[in-house]
């Protein structure tokens, strides 16, 4: 709400944000752990800069933080429009306040003068009375008595019309000052939207690309001390029967609590398969990229994702989410049957109860999670009674399963794949002593908006170091991740931009073939290696157990089996086109 | 849940064969129409299941023991629209079939849904011995309200080519 004096609105805004912001984005070119937030916060600084502008830059610049020159150089561009238009919210509240006060003693001069009207127009009432009574008298000096008063009348008339008069004046010049505050909020709300065009043209020079680096994108963090660690950090909670859920703290400060079906197997499990350790058969790891784990999380039953504000609100969601409902009447003869007292703390506690219950019973979740793929995929449809009796169960290739993001309708299908010993996508079976035997994910996202054209595509993998059983330094050949020690684990992701034709073509003809077909293999491979963006990460593991990355807790006083911890020690990005890794700080 | 009703809706021919030139069956059940040849089997066992299976019916064994199968699924709905729907379900298919091939996909028209898509997909079927027999599969996705409708006519490919595909998969209403 604008802050209104005689009328007079303020216009809204805070400059002080405004600088803050501006100077965020400026110091998120020298480190990219604060871009989310920072740009978070830019964008609610700016009142004009809102809808698709404020998400497509958060969401771009977000999801770059400085790994980019170009996301660097658009966020310096930002910056300068936040300060532009700063200066413009600064100097007009400055101008404002003074037409505030200015109009302030317009309405007291308003004020003083009606007050004076209303008081001369009564004495002017009063001696025209006089002046008429007087009339009646019959003393000598009647007639003078009676002109005097009719004077008196006279000048109590004219004092009331100076004083109307100055009333109306002052009216005059506090409906200019409200006119002159109004142009200065226009002004404002003009620099705003010219800022939030910046803003769009800025946006339109970033990469779109997700983020390419730990936090953004689903990667978990952790916070240790006062020094901000990007790391892994993963509580599991055995929910009983084979539900499991899973609270992670992500890099944006929120936290997300996951529910799904089957996980259990997972933490008994090393969540590294395609390692040395006899892991699971699943694809994917907690705690990995964004499409790693969401793939994991996709093979399961099915699953939901929440998130929240704090951590201490995602304990609670799941402590309630789980938690009988609570008793609504104390007095109800089903639960109270003696009508005994209750104490007004049971009460206190019970409302509290209720609270918190029926809040976390109203949450949404902001993703689920299906196994496999569209489920008529089942094989019920595919059964042609002979032999092996379907044509599902692919060599190689297959459908893991599939993410909904419950927000936007986007549908991210993930495919497990294999690679080759350069980190390229190979046809299954023919890639020889070649081929890792490390988990390799596609995934293809179909967005509400662009229907069947798929909008994302990449491919993440990790490996058990099947190819020189270590990495060399410089990355030269590091386009694959791979285990350099049992506490030292890589993994690659790299990104397609489908609004670049050949990109899509490339991806259609891999798509249609199920990545089977050789030729449309090399092509896809060709557009990644022209047009990808390449992040290798590298975790470092502090302990040697099989159960990675993975702080386990067991709800309900099971014995959970681990507590090591992960962290991310090195991220390098490759822009298209480069030959050299942009090396990522992270601290 | 209404009932199923199952009609005999034309008989055009005197043959006994599984081209549904003896006549088509009409499911209808709950909103949904579909119509198959009326010598092929109904399977009541595959019926429900996680697929959310309504009908399941199959032709005749042809020598290798492999039939053609019509079935229809009723899901809660999972996508925005039928492009979209069409978009993951052609990109799926590919990789769950062995040796997946994708041949055709494009908007069509299902009477009383609110979007369409039709998949078209070749594959092998692995039978007895190790062999392969081509297969092919007609799909279409149907979107009304908050379900979707997934209607798969699929089998051995020569056995698909017999078959009035057209007559089969473009009987499919909603309503």
């Amino acid at each position: 709400m604008a802050e209104s004096i005689a009328g007079i609105e303020l216009p809204e805004g805070d400059p002080g944000a405004v600088t803050a912001a501006a100077g965020g984005l400026r110091s998120t070119g020298g480190g990219f752990e604060s871009a989310r937030g920072t740009v978070a916060r830019a964008a609610a600084s700016v009142p004009s800069w809102s809808g698709h502008a404020s998400f497509t830059f958060a969401d771009r610049c977000g999801s770059y933080g400085k790994a980019a020159a170009r996301a660097d150089a658009a966020c310096e561009q930002v910056a300068g429009a936040l300060r532009r238009y700063e200066k413009v919210l600064s100097e007009a509240r400055g101008d404002v306040r003074v037409l505030q006060r200015q109009g302030e003693a317009c309405v007291n001069e308003i004020d003083q003068a009606e007050s004076r009207a209303a008081d001369a127009s009564q004495r002017h009432m009063t001696y025209s009375h006089l002046a008429y009574q007087a009339g009646f008298a019959s003393g000598a000096d009647a007639g003078a008595t009676a002109a005097a008063f009719r004077a008196q009348a006279d000048d109590a008339l004219g004092e009331r019309d100076r004083a109307l008069g100055q009333a109306e004046r002052a009216r005059g010049e506090l409906e200019r000052l409200r006119d002159k505050a109004e142009r200065e909020r226009e002004r404002v709300r003009d620099a705003g939207r010219t800022a939030a065009g910046e803003v769009r043209a800025a946006t339109g020079s970033l990469p779109s690309v997700s983020w390419l680096g730990a936090g953004i994108g689903g990667t978990v963090i952790s916070s240790r001390g006062e020094t901000v660690s990007v790391g892994v950090r993963i509580l599991i909670f055995k929910l009983g029967g084979s539900e499991s859920a899973l609270v992670e703290e992500r890099a944006d400060g929120t936290w997300a609590v996951t529910f799904a079906d089957g996980l259990e197997g997972g933490i008994e499990a090393d969540l590294m398969p395609g390692a040395e350790t006899g892991g699971s058969e699943e694809t994917g790891r907690l705690g990995a990229g964004p499409d790693l784990q969401a793939a994991l999380l996709a093979q399961y039953e099915e699953g939901e994702t929440f998130e929240f504000e704090s951590r201490e609100e995602a304990m609670t969601f799941l402590e309630m989410r789980n938690a009988g409902p609570p008793i609504e009447d104390p007095y109800s003869p089903s639960v109270n049957p003696t009508q005994s007292y209750v104490y007004p703390s049971y009460l206190a506690g019970l409302a509290a109860y209720k609270r918190d219950w029926h809040w976390a019973q109203d949450q949404d979740p902001e993703e689920s999670y299906e196994e496999g793929g569209i489920k008529a995929s089942a094989g019920a449809s595919f059964d042609f009674g002979g032999g092996h009796g379907a044509g599902l169960g692919a060599e190689g290739s297959e459908t893991l399963g599939r993410r909904v993001d419950l927000h936007t309708g986007a549908n991210t299908v993930y495919y497990k794949t294999s690679v080759s010993a350069t980190g390229e996508l190979s046809v299954p079976g023919a890639s020889g002593g070649g081929e890792l035997r490390g988990e390799a994910v596609t995934a293809v996202t179909f967005t509400d908006e662009s229907g069947r054209e798929p909008s994302g595509f990449s491919v993440s993998s990790t490996a058990s170091g099947q190819y020189g059983g270590g990495l060399d330094a410089d990355l030269k050949y590091a386009s694959v991740g791979a285990e350099e020690s049992e506490s030292v684990r890589r993994e690659r992701q790299v990104q397609l931009d489908m609004t670049v034709p050949a990109n899509r073509e490339a991806l259609e003809r891999y798509l249609a073939t199920g990545g089977n077909d050789p030729a449309a293999v090399a092509d896809l491979n060709e557009r990644m290696r022209e047009s990808g963006h390449t992040v290798i990460r590298t975790y470092s593991t502090e302990s040697s157990s099989n159960t990675y990355g993975v702080d386990v807790k067991v709800f309900g006083g099971e014995a959970g089996k681990s507590t090591s911890s992960s962290q991310l020690t090195d991220i390098r990005y490759r822009p298209p086109g480069a030959d050299e890794f942009i090396e990522v700080p992270v601290r | 849940m209404g009932l199923a009703a199952i009609v005999l809706v034309a008989a055009c021919g005197g043959g006994d064969d599984a081209d549904g030139s003896s006549g088509f069956e009409r499911f209808e059940e709950d909103g949904l129409a579909v119509e198959y040849p009326a010598s092929w089997k109904v399977d009541e066992g595959r019926e429900g299941g996680e697929a959310g299976i309504e009908i399941s019916v199959h032709g005749e064994r042809d020598d290798a023991g492999l039939f053609p199968r019509l079935s229809v699924a009723r899901q809660e709905k999972e996508f925005a629209n039928a492009g979209q729907a069409g978009g993951v379900l052609a990109s799926e298919r590919p990789f769950q079939l062995t040796d997946g091939r994708l041949i055709s996909d494009g908007k069509t028209d299902v009477p009383g849904s609110d979007g369409a898509w039709r998949v078209e997909t070749r594959f092998s079927i692995g039978v007895d011995g190790g062999s392969k027999v081509p297969g092919r599969s007609v799909e279409v996705i149907a979107l009304k309200d908050d379900e979707q409708f997934i209607l798969t006519l699929a089998g051995p490919a020569d056995e698909i080519e017999k078959l009035p595909v057209e007559r089969i998969v473009g009987s499919l209403e909603l309503s």
